[in-house]
């Protein structure tokens, strides 16, 4: 009975259900009982496995669906009917729209091997479509163009793009001499911004030319099958995400398309949306014509190209009459069409091609490729099961449990982190010495943001790491003068602890100095992961939208190259100089996310490409973009940290920029980019790539020192106790201190950092709880010096080494306590405290003292200072939310 | 008035959506038994969410969500049971285009192995299961939304857990 009772508390407490008291009188009896904790643990994974099921199993809404929302959220419900042309068609005329379709096609067809018209199309695209901006000029392709006699502003434009390995399909039309945005369909959940033009569709349904515009690329004698169909050309559409998508999808994606015709969708939309599957594909119409030859002849077309990106445009502006079954009667036309031939040759053409991200000399596997496939079309189900299929029975359930998508909240499986214990309070005569590495880290709070504001639900505590939570902004510290020998300037505050009225509380403040104009050459290679698993909104398209804003703030003097890693790892890019930003934006946008990880592989190869481009004197960095869900491979974290250490000692760094939560490895992305002398920011949102990839640029890419080591010894005559808020994982052994061997933290230009110390002085009695040590029966208690009746609070002493150096430097500050207030500090000084017991509050910290979310609110909005970003405004929106879910 | 908030409100909604849509069209397929329906339904959900004023159902919106779109899917299958839809046909057609041998084999393959963790579970288990580790709303919320109690729910979700628990257990 009472096994029984355990249990169902158990599931409760994985929950988080239980009431407070619930809650520490289950921790304790958890931590007594090994039964329980197997108990504990067996629920979580059950309840990881069953979110990694669930999550495999989910699939978005359907395309119809998805642009009746995008239109309902741009605002659709406030706007007008649906604009219905100007232009009528006669509803219903199939036979005439058929023949258009033919029309369409057979000009298409025809187009094959016409060379362009350069000068008609200038004219053509100058009239109806603006290029898109980052076009890439290196890969101009050469455009065909028929056009109407009618002035109807019937047009389609089919352009593509190809690539050595991309092909880029933007069917566009242009009405009003708007432009049709792209879409940007990187990987089949990616995020779109798509901005939708009203179309204008023919009046005289019998007579049309088609008046497409028609970009092929005669280079490769290819041509792209002209899309213009009034209504059809959802369904073409439909059909064309499904196209891509190679498997069983494709049908089912053209009968949600279909249906969509029925729906009025108000011209200029223009919405951010996730839009999987919105693959318009050069393939897609071909079936439409049922030219069994035309397919052939595409699939023969298309054999050798490796698609890419498929980039196009949706024109959202359809008839709201009832069209739907004419639609659906051509979509049966789809139906009949030979589908199976040409999903055969789309998936040998994936197989073909290798990888989207062009794994050098790697054949892609079939499955591999099929998952490429089924990734565009957003069968997210498929996916799960061609990635498992290719592993071991025993692997693929590791995958299951591991691959949760997104991490719900507290306690519940996917994310993983080291479990934090806080630092305990020690007496200064017993341990006189704090010994801490550095740490520049911010990933903590973008989680804990994360957490708090997409996920509403408190953070782990596990996933809190106070010290990164307090470094995540930046205090205004004195920095070194210009002459100073040291790269950083240190300092420290003493004031009254706000949390506890009896104790002191001591900043450590470490400013590095910036480095504003001339940034060293740097030498970068991205390392991205384009796994399974980052094909998600807030991943792969955000590493690319990252990585953009970072080449774009290169030079000449900069070189980038780009590894991916999947279930191999490839060279997408070799070293390109910065100032070539075409390429490397050109690279960027045809990433595709896909397979497996094996991250290890890919580590090597990046680290061997930054060895090959080695810039002496300059910044040698690998830029690590994961979810770090590590699956294939070299998986084990030492032997990934001690690759990331090797190569830290020949003075390549590691940056590693965490993505997406479910089944983020916290744990072992810190450890790398600690051992591989980096930083680790965590990256939700593009306010925040922001931050860490152009704002503090010059902190994440120059390194001014390395191995920052902190040692405080405290004076016994004025402190008792003392304990350092944070820095738990970064604790060294007194001795580390003078061990140059010893790694410890790198701080970047311009970093500041912060540590916080609780001080219990030495003529207050000890009120925390310090466990006893007995006296020693040999020994007495040291004596004390001289000093110590100084007045003299602390001695903090720092080591670093220079970049590239071996050899450390000492700095010593000696501080006394000016008996200051808390509330006569700067605003600095308020607000770290103020975020370090909010980090305490978050670990339900035994030593949070009298601290409540609201009085954390309270010093917060006092120390908030200028604010020019406005972070510690949203900090405090954290607090609230924090506030409110806590139920304070 | 609306003007000024449009941009929040777009913004707004764009991120519930994306946040909700997967976990919203997991619920609605369990309770509809097929994707398409489920792809409807929570159509019909957002488009309700949009015309919403935003202060009314900010603070609430993911009770709002699974409301509605419970609401929602249970009208459907009301009516459905007057009127036959044309899913069977539909599924139908599906399975002849499927024909890819490797990728049927994946598939059977896969959902002998994890399909098998939670489909065959009751009804009840099920749905409180999937609001509970998919959506993570809280047993107070699902109480709310199913009309369980919540004691109810605590107990159903461990009851379901440990058959899942069972069957993982047999796998390894």
């Amino acid at each position: 009975m009472s096994d029984q009772i355990n249990d169902s508390r158990a599931t409760d407490f994985v929950f988080g259900e239980l009431t407070p008291e619930e809650t520490k009188r289950f921790e304790l009896e958890l931590e007594r009982s090994p039964a329980l904790q197997a108990e504990v643990e067996s629920i979580r994974e059950a309840v990881s496995a069953l979110r990694a099921e669930l999550e495999s199993g989910s699939r978005g809404v359907g395309e119809a669906a998805r642009r009746r929302i995008k239109v309902a959220i741009a605002g659709g419900s406030t706007q007008p009917p649906p604009i219905v042309n100007d232009v009528q068609r006669p509803a219903g005329d199939r036979s005439t729209r058929r023949v258009l379709i033919a029309l369409a096609v057979a000009a298409s067809v025809l187009l094959i091997g016409v060379l362009a018209v350069p000068a008609f199309q200038r004219w053509q695209l100058a009239k109806n479509v603006e290029p898109a901006k980052d076009e890439s000029a290196t890969r101009e392709v050469n455009r065909a163009a028929v056009t109407t006699t009618e002035s109807d502003d019937l047009a389609s434009i089919a352009e593509q793009e190809l690539a050595d390995a991309s092909t880029l399909a933007a069917p566009e039309v242009g009405g009003d001499n708007q432009v049709a945005g792209k879409q940007n369909a990187a990987g089949a959940r990616s995020l779109l911004r798509s901005e939708s033009v009203p179309r204008s569709v023919g009046k005289d349904a019998s007579g049309p030319q088609p008046a497409g515009t028609l970009d092929a690329a005669s280079e490769s004698g290819q041509a792209l099958g002209g899309y213009e169909a009034n209504g059809m050309k959802e369904a073409q559409f439909g059909a064309g995400g499904g196209g891509l998508g190679g498997g069983g999808g494709d049908l089912r994606e053209s009968e949600e398309a279909g249906p969509s015709a029925t729906i009025g969708v108000s011209g200029q939309t223009k919405a951010d949306l996730v839009m999987p599957a919105a693959n318009p594909d050069p393939f897609g119409n071909v079936p439409v014509a049922k030219g069994e030859q035309a397919a052939a002849e595409a699939a023969n077309r298309f054999g050798g190209a490796r698609p890419g990106l498929v980039q196009g445009n949706l024109s959202n502006q359809l008839q709201a009459e009832g069209k739907s079954m004419s639609v659906r009667e051509e979509l049966d036309a789809i139906d009949s069409a030979p589908t199976n031939e040409a999903i055969g040759n789309r998936v040998d053409l994936y197989a073909e091609d290798g990888a989207v991200a062009e794994l050098p000399k790697k054949r892609a596997l079939m499955g591999e490729a099929v998952t490429r496939g089924g990734e565009v079309a957003n069968s997210r189900r498929r996916l799960e099961r061609v990635e498992q299929s290719g592993f071991e029975r025993q692997e693929s359930k590791a995958l299951i449990a591991d691959d949760a998508g997104l991490g719900m909240g507290p306690g519940m499986g996917g994310d993983r982190h080291e479990p934090i214990m806080d630092n305990p309070f020690r007496k200064v005569i017993e341990s006189p010495l704090s010994t801490f590495s550095i740490d520049v880290d911010t990933a903590a709070y973008s989680k804990v943001r994360m957490y708090l504001l997409q996920h509403h639900t408190l953070p782990r505590p596990d996933a809190v790491r106070i010290e990164e939570l307090v470094n995540y902004f930046s205090y205004d510290y004195t920095p070194p003068a210009a002459k100073d020998e040291h790269p950083f300037a240190a300092n420290v505050s003493v004031a009254s602890c706000p949390w506890n009225g009896k104790h002191r509380l001591a900043r450590v403040a470490i400013k590095g100095k910036a480095i504003e104009k001339d940034r060293p050459a740097s030498n970068l290679v991205f390392l991205l992961d384009v796994s399974g698993s980052m094909n998600q909104p807030n991943k792969l398209p955000l590493v690319i939208e990252g990585m953009k804003m970072l080449t774009k703030q290169l030079g000449e003097n900069d070189m980038v190259a780009i590894v991916v890693y999947a279930g191999a790892a490839g060279m997408v890019l070799d070293s390109t100089c910065g100032d070539e930003k075409e390429t490397i934006l050109g690279a960027l946008d045809r990433l595709r996310a896909g397979g497996s990880t094996n991250g290890g592989q890919g580590i090597q190869l990046a680290y061997d490409t930054a060895r090959d481009n080695f810039i002496t004197g300059g910044t040698n960095r690998v830029i690590l973009c994961t979810d770090g869900d590590f699956n294939v491979g070299v998986t084990g974290t030492d032997q990934l940290v001690r690759i990331a250490q090797e190569n830290a000692r020949s003075d390549i760094f590691l940056s590693v920029l965490g993505f997406g939560a479910g089944n983020h490895n916290d744990s072992m992305m810190e450890q790398i980019s600690n051992k591989g002398n980096g930083n680790y920011a965590f990256i939700d949102s593009r306010q925040e790539a922001e931050k860490v990839l152009v704002e503090e640029l010059g902190g994440t890419l120059v390194t001014i020192a390395k191995d920052v080591k902190i040692q405080i010894e405290f004076n016994p005559a004025e402190v008792a106790a003392y304990r350092l808020i944070g820095y738990e994982n970064r604790i060294l052994a007194a001795q580390d201190f003078n061990d140059d061997k010893k790694d410890a933290g790198e701080i970047g230009a311009g970093h500041t950092v912060t540590a916080l110390y609780q001080l219990v002085p030495a003529d207050g009695e000890i009120d925390v709880e310090i466990p006893a040590v007995d006296d020693l029966r040999f020994q007495k208690q040291a004596k004390l010096s001289k000093r110590a009746s100084s007045g003299e609070l602390l001695n903090l002493k720092l080591r670093y080494k220079q970049p590239t150096g071996t050899e450390s430097t000492l700095i010593e500050v000696p501080v006394k306590d000016q008996g200051k207030s808390f509330s006569a500090m700067d605003a600095d000084f308020k607000f770290a405290a103020a975020v370090a017991s909010f980090g305490m509050l978050l670990r339900k910290s035994p030593h949070k003292g009298d601290a409540t979310f609201a009085a954390v609110e309270e010093i917060a909005g006092d120390g908030i200072g200028q604010d020019k970003n406005g972070r510690r405004s949203e900090f405090l929106d954290l607090v609230r939310k924090a506030r409110q879910l806590s139920g304070e | 008035m609306n003007q000024i908030n449009d941009k929040s409100d777009e913004a707004w909604l764009t991120q519930v959506f994306r946040e909700y849509e997967l976990p919203l069209m997991g619920y609605a397929t369990h309770l509809l038994g097929d994707a398409d329906r489920a792809s409807d339904v929570v159509q019909d959900t957002f488009v309700r969410l949009c015309k919403q004023p935003r202060q009314k159902v900010e603070d609430c919106v993911r009770q709002w969500l699974y409301r509605v779109c419970r609401n929602r899917a249970f009208d459907v299958l009301k009516k459905e049971q007057r009127m036959k839809t044309l899913s069977d046909a539909h599924a139908a057609d599906q399975q002849s285009r499927e024909s890819d041998p490797q990728v049927d084999a994946e598939r059977c393959d896969d959902a002998g192995q994890a399909a098998s963790l939670i489909n065959d579970l009751p009804t009840r288990q099920q749905e409180v299961i999937r609001l509970k580790v998919q959506s993570g709303l809280s047993y107070r919320e699902i109480s709310e939304l199913t009309g369980l109690s919540v004691s109810n729910v605590g107990y159903l979700l461990h009851v379901g857990l440990k058959s899942v628990r069972t069957r993982l257990a047999a796998i390894e």
